[in-house]
């Protein structure tokens, strides 16, 4: 499944299941892998790994987008946070606008949340 | 330290982060500034805790009982809050927010620590993935003693905490509701007014002020659009979550 909002209007688009892991890991995107391969060294807190793929981006993309791929990560190591730890749920029309893709992925397998207020494991 | 590094960051998150960051150990709006650093300290040694190792990679995380790896300043209470919001987001229940209520902290407590916890994690996130050291906390928390009001027109919803939604925002907010969408992600801190108008700036120039654009005209960004995207939805999954 490809999907984006500018995607919508540039084309510029990204494969999701690569997004959530279930890919063969570039989505698609320029530097994809790369993008890819940075966000699992940050999240999995490997530093040395960390520092090598930080000097690829740079090599390969520069240093302001290095800064900003990292801004991303440290963004959605917040957004997420703040959403499990309050039960928001994700609005209606945001659901209802997302079930075809949420079924095709098995998100709601995952997240009960969706469908209200259920327990999780 | 981010101010006197060699790398190149934009002006705007720098300022953001420098913002942010002055402000953990002053004093809260229900927290005083030597709660906020212990916070802020635990949050960060919540990483090193084994029990909280043992509960990631366990089926269920309430299955396993024990003691957390603590650095002794914060009631055990606080300390579950701080350790399961830092190590283990994904898989929080109402039953657990429930059950971290009736141990002895306030709603507003927690939004308050929520978000602290969660900007102390983020700051360190980005400070680790640009190969700069942790910004560095005091040695002492800002004295003084926090207002602890609750803002009108909070009420229970959209998720298991109270909000205030954009119809029943007062002046507390400010222009909170103005400066950016009324999502539910965005409501969900603002039973603490201070801490919404503390978080948001910050997460605004991480990532974007309006998340619902679709082209970045007029943002100032190295990587696209769809690469911002891909991003996101690649960490939100590793963190387990499909918000």
């Amino acid at each position: 499944m490809r999907l984006s909002l500018s995607g919508e209007h540039t084309g510029d688009e990204y494969t999701l299941e690569d997004a959530i892991g279930k890919g063969s890991g570039d989505g698609g995107l320029p530097r994809g892998k790369l993008l890819n391969d940075f966000v699992e060294a940050v999240c999995a807190g490997d530093a040395a790994r960390t520092a090598t793929v930080r000097q690829e981006i740079i090599k390969g993309m520069g240093e302001a987008a290095m800064v900003d791929a990292a801004a991303v990560i440290a963004a959605f190591n917040c957004y997420p946070r703040v959403a499990d730890a309050t039960g928001i749920p994700l609005e209606e029309a945001k659901a209802a606008a997302t079930e075809a893709m949420r079924t095709e992925l098995g998100l709601d397998e995952l997240d009960s949340r969706f469908f209200g207020r259920g327990e999780r494991i | 330290m981010i101010d006197t590094s060699p790398l190149t960051v934009r002006d705007d998150l720098k300022s953001a982060l420098t913002q942010a960051w002055s402000e953990v150990a002053r004093t809260g709006d229900w927290l005083s500034g030597e709660q906020r650093l212990a916070i802020a300290n635990e949050a960060r040694n919540a990483w090193q805790c084994k029990l909280c190792q043992r509960r990631k990679e366990a089926l269920s995380p309430y299955a396993i009982k024990g003691d957390h790896d603590h650095l002794g300043a914060l009631p055990n209470a606080w300390v579950e809050a701080v350790h399961r919001i830092v190590t283990d987001s994904g898989r929080i229940t109402e039953s657990w927010y429930a059950s971290t209520i009736a141990a002895g902290i306030t709603e507003d407590e927690f939004i308050e620590l929520l978000s602290l916890v969660t900007i102390v994690t983020g700051a360190d996130t980005f400070m680790g993935a640009v190969g700069l050291p942790p910004l560095m906390l005091p040695a002492t928390g800002e004295q003084g003693a926090p207002p602890r009001r609750r803002p009108g027109g909070a009420k229970m919803g959209p998720g298991w905490t109270p909000t205030v939604a954009p119809e029943d925002a007062g002046p507390e907010l400010g222009d909170f509701y103005e400066t950016g969408p009324a999502a539910y992600i965005r409501r969900a801190l603002t039973l603490v007014p201070g801490e919404a108008n503390r978080f948001w700036p910050l997460l605004n120039q991480l990532y974007l002020g309006n998340p619902l654009r679709v082209e970045l005209e007029g943002v100032e960004r190295a990587i696209s659009r769809a690469q911002m995207e891909f991003i996101a939805t690649r960490t939100s999954a590793y963190l387990d979550c499909f918000y």
